[in-house]
């Protein structure tokens, strides 16, 4: 896919996190890279508001974001990433099905960034 | 101007990286970072910092194991974070030798005016966390209440009433201790007068309260 000019020419992540200091992680690995926006996972209708921001990825903390966010990865064809910080892992969802990321390196920022870069500019990591 | 020099240890990169941004922002704070006690311990023989934000999870031994040790060597602000912690895990971290407890979901902000805090010489601790430990310090006292007045039971009443404790009928304790019926029926009585109980489900209640499942009488093998 090519990835939707945001303000700044930069793709847009839209990261739903119940801890927020994963998006100040990734607002630092995304730098020059991607832009961020950040909002709280209690927020409702999370397709609604994904709908109106057209992210080029989405990255979620909560299994409940993650389901929520599904339909709208689906259908617009951009990644998205769930993070499960506490069992430091991450799982993307491809081609409709969820696929755990293990990288031998846990759920760090960087590999964060990678699963990112490789769905938003169309290749797949390794 | 004076920075602060702040120690986040924790393992998880995600946490290090994000409060190393966060801060990165802020021109009173300085940032370094450990992975585990060892690195923590490099850390301050380099030069101590000011606060250390130690993860509960802390290789190798665990952030409360690792804030007894660092509480000792230094002046160091020690605020233990996690998920979700409990009233028990809050008031051992704070016995060992923490200033503070934050929940690892605390907002960027939150967690700034957290640390200017301990700088201005406030404990962080949350609504919910405070009242935890005060919850925790109630539990504990009548706990030790409960212990003295157990304390007038023999090591033979004891496993009786640890038995019994367990849901285990006279049978059974009987068996297991290999005593008669009528000598643990006896024991009861002298548990419940001695404890000035009315029955045998409020002496149970009572030790339960006392010991828990931890200290088993059977296990420990020690009088209260």
């Amino acid at each position: 896919m090519s990835a939707k000019v945001g303000t700044g020419g930069e793709p847009l992540v839209a990261v739903i996190c119940e801890v927020p200091l994963l998006a100040e992680a990734l607002a630092a690995s995304l730098e020059g890279i991607a832009q961020i926006r950040s909002f709280p996972a209690e927020l409702e209708d999370l397709e609604g508001l994904l709908r109106s921001l057209e992210p080029d990825a989405i990255v979620v903390d909560t299994e409940a974001q993650a389901a929520a966010g599904a339909p709208f990865a689906r259908e617009a064809h951009v990644p998205l990433v769930h993070v499960l910080i506490r069992q430091g892992e991450l799982r993307v969802l491809r081609n409709g099905e969820w696929e755990s990321r293990d990288n031998g390196k846990g759920a760090s920022p960087e590999a964060i960034r990678n699963l990112l870069v490789a769905g938003i500019f169309g290749r797949q990591p390794t | 101007m004076n920075r602060t020099r702040i120690l986040v240890a924790d393992s998880v990169p995600i946490f290090r990286a994000g409060v190393r941004n966060l801060l990165a922002r802020e021109s009173d704070f300085e940032i370094v970072e450990a992975a585990d006690l060892f690195g923590v311990e490099r850390v301050i023989d380099d030069e101590p910092p000011d606060i250390a934000l130690i993860d509960l999870d802390l290789p190798e031994a665990g952030g409360i194991a690792a804030v007894e040790k660092l509480a000792k060597q230094g002046p160091t602000h020690l605020i233990v974070w996690s998920f979700e912690p409990d009233r028990e895990t809050v008031l051992a971290a704070v016995r060992a030798g923490a200033g503070g407890y934050l929940h690892k979901e605390i907002s960027a902000q939150g967690l700034i005016r957290a640390l200017r805090g301990v700088v201005d010489g406030e404990a962080p601790l949350s609504r919910d966390l405070a009242t935890m430990m005060i919850d925790a310090l109630h539990a504990l006292e009548k706990q030790a209440t409960a212990r003295e007045r157990a304390a007038v039971l023999s090591m033979r009443e004891r496993e009786v009433l640890d038995f019994v404790a367990r849901g285990a009928r006279n049978k059974e304790i009987a068996a297991a201790l290999f005593i008669s019926e009528f000598t643990v029926k006896r024991h009861m009585q002298n548990i419940l007068q001695k404890l000035e109980m009315p029955s045998r489900r409020a002496a149970a209640a009572f030790y339960w309260a006392a010991f828990g499942p931890e200290e088993s009488a059977i296990t420990a093998g020690q009088p209260a």
